[in-house]
């Protein structure tokens, strides 16, 4: 603890306590679409009242709300986008990531009741509700998912020589956005989505959109059990490290090395804890998660996915920059 | 609007970081209070700062209790020293049971006693206004009333299936399509036409059920979507709004036919059915009582007569308007054509 002793208060603990609020906020005001009317442009209270088509008490409480959060700011009495509220929350561009941000609700309730959740005994299985999902469920799950996995599969396809390689599999790849990026920066890639039944049912729909279907297929599966088809030499596990043990994550791993061509590579794209920060804190959140839907996962640390990966015999095994404050990219090579 | 902008003032790259951390706070409530009703702080206070004797205090799975410490370090609740965690200054003053300065009931109070209400705070913004608006959002509400509404629109749908000629259209969408019952008969009866649905997410799932049960899924497909605020798929020949439009107001009914009118095809048709007065409106007296309940708060909306009904779709650039019964005094039809 400090020498110089700050006057210690209740403000930092209050606020916290209000997190529900903040999400809260930023769910109604995407729901309203609020960016979207804003970017259009309405900017006083009276004109964002009609756009949104609520009362002008309501629509002033809004505003008031959500400049206390940072979305919006104000000049004279017009209100403009925070810039990255501008940027990923109106309607219409492509960065729009509302679905995404709206997904956060199915939740909400559980985290009330954590405490219930802690205490509970039951023995977690290896997907835990993963296992049972719907492909309702897998579509709006992946529908929402999209929307920002598509920008971290751009970044992974600028960032990952692929010019060389000939095909990838993506182990519990989604979406499939992953694929979809990488097989629009390098045509002549295959590329297979390995996921569950319900979710490969979701990527062939996000794949016939782009009409990448002769490049990229799907084969459903639980890549915790199932084998792996031969043949890639790029494998990439992407945005589901949390949801598993160290002991299953390694299990994977050396699945992934035995079926990968001699000279692949292996991409763990997770969020992982960054090692001496404690945090981030989305994934440290996501491991606490794990808890409400009962299965193994854990939050992992990069260099603890660095071990795994060295353990099932993986060699020159890195840390990558990848997505600030949220993904982590470590790989390893196959000799 | 010039260039997107992908940089923040400080020219740093934006990204969607921090308002993925806000949409994610409640997980911050949901951790710190967890952490309280389990007296979390009180056991670091008193010394158990290994998860694994912590756990043996609090009779929880010490893998439960290692996720929630993890979690609360990273809130910066708890601090790694020398021996293990330990309570942050704030927590160690205002969490811990034993001091007098404790609040932690008050914060699991405050938190808990109107945690719910905060996950809908649009509706509470924004009441709803229509049956289709609480539709929208409720999957219990939607699959009630979608059922409820094939079973009573099943027969209409086959009446229009007989009377209306299909067969020179190739891909009909239905907007407010309900639970595809109109598709479905039209389908069954036309072998060639392709129809799509146009209605709620929530509606749409159900529609796909009917669709199923009536084998003509690779002819009827489902849209989800919004007919006010999203955009129409394109290609239709054929458009329409069975019933929906008896819900809005003339400003509102003007804008969708419009939008129709845009979507589709030069040269394609439009039905309209609706609850319907007679010209002069002196009737029917089932339209008559439906206009009348526009007036209450949560049932706005107004019914046309067939005239003005042509008034509008001829602002909106259709051409050649017929209006004629279709369930006797309840609802007529009118349609009309995009000129090619």
């Amino acid at each position: 603890m400090n020498d110089t002793k700050a006057k210690v208060d209740t403000i930092r603990l209050q606020n916290l306590s209000y997190g529900h609020k903040q999400a809260g906020v930023l769910m109604a005001a995407v729901e309203l679409d609020l960016f979207t009317k804003i970017s259009e442009g309405a900017s006083t209270v009276s004109e964002i009242a009609e756009a949104l088509d609520v009362t002008p008490l309501n629509a002033e409480r809004l505003l008031v709300a959500c400049m206390g959060v940072g979305l919006l700011e104000k000049q004279g009495d017009r209100y403009q986008n925070a810039p990255d509220a501008e940027r990923f929350l109106v309607r219409g561009k492509k960065s729009y990531a509302g679905p995404w941000m709206l997904l956060q609700k199915r939740d909400f309730e559980k985290w009330r009741d954590m405490a219930d959740h802690l205490r509970s005994k039951e023995k977690p299985t290896i997907l835990g509700a993963y296992g049972s999902y719907t492909y309702e469920m897998a579509k709006e799950l992946h529908g929402a998912t999209y929307s920002v996995g598509l920008g971290a599969g751009m970044r992974f396809a600028r960032d990952v020589d692929m010019s060389q390689r000939s095909m990838i599999l993506d182990l519990g790849g989604g979406s499939g956005c992953y694929c979809i990026a990488a097989v629009q920066k390098y045509p002549h890639l295959k590329a297979i989505v390995f996921d569950l039944e319900s979710v490969c049912r979701v990527a062939q729909e996000f794949i016939a959109q782009w009409g990448m279907q002769d490049s990229i297929s799907t084969q459903p599966g639980d890549f915790t059990k199932d084998p792996f088809p031969p043949g890639a030499d790029v494998m990439i596990q992407a945005s589901n490290l949390p949801q598993y043990s160290p002991e299953r994550l390694t299990q994977v791993f050396r699945k992934g090395y035995e079926a990968l061509a001699p000279g692949g590579e292996y991409h763990l794209v997770g969020e992982a804890l960054v090692d001496g920060a404690n945090g981030p804190l989305g994934p440290s959140l996501w491991g606490i998660a794990e808890v409400i839907y009962g299965s193994e996962g854990r939050s992992h640390s990069e260099e603890d996915v660095k071990g795994y990966l060295e353990e099932a015999g993986f060699v020159d095994v890195k840390i990558n920059p990848f997505i600030p404050g949220s993904l982590s990219r470590i790989t390893g090579k196959k000799t | 609007m010039g260039q997107p902008k992908t940089k923040d003032k400080e020219g740093k790259k934006l990204t969607v970081q921090r308002l993925n951390d806000m949409g994610f706070a409640y997980k911050q409530a949901g951790t710190l209070i967890a952490a309280i009703e389990l007296n979390l702080f009180t056991h670091v206070s008193e010394g158990g700062a290994q998860p694994n004797e912590i756990a043996n205090k609090m009779g929880i799975p010490a893998e439960s209790v290692d996720r929630l410490m993890m979690a609360c370090a990273a809130l910066g609740l708890l601090e790694k020293g020398d021996n293990g965690y330990m309570n942050a200054p704030d927590v160690e003053k205002y969490l811990v049971k034993t001091r007098h300065t404790y609040f932690g009931d008050y914060l699991v109070y405050q938190t808990k006693s109107e945690y719910d209400m905060w996950k809908d705070l649009a509706s509470l913004l924004k009441p709803p206004k229509r049956t289709y608006d609480a539709i929208a959002y409720d999957p219990e509400k939607a699959r009630e009333f979608t059922v409820a509404g094939y079973e009573a629109a099943i027969s209409s749908a086959h009446k229009l299936a007989k009377e209306f000629d299909f067969s020179r259209y190739s891909l009909w969408l239905d907007l407010g399509g309900g639970s595809g019952a109109f598709s479905i008969a039209a389908a069954l009866r036309h072998p060639k036409l392709k129809a799509i649905v146009f209605d709620f997410p929530n509606v749409v799932t159900v529609a796909e059920e009917f669709i199923a049960k009536a084998g003509v899924s690779d002819r009827v497909k489902t849209q989800p979507g919004n007919f006010v605020t999203d955009e129409f798929p394109r290609g239709a020949d054929l458009i329409s709004y069975i019933t929906p439009l008896q819900s809005y107001e003339k400003d509102e009914v003007k804008f969708l036919l419009k939008k129709a009118f845009d979507a589709i095809n030069p040269g394609g048709g439009i039905i309209v059915i609706d609850y319907m007065l007679n010209d002069d409106k002196t009737g029917p007296l089932d339209p008559i009582f439906h206009h009348l309940t526009g007036a209450t708060p949560n049932h706005p909306g107004r019914v046309n007569s067939g005239a003005e009904f042509c008034e509008y779709l001829g602002e909106a650039g259709f051409v050649d308007m017929e209006v004629s019964d279709f369930i006797t005094n309840v609802t007529g039809r009118v349609t009309a054509k995009k000129p090619e």
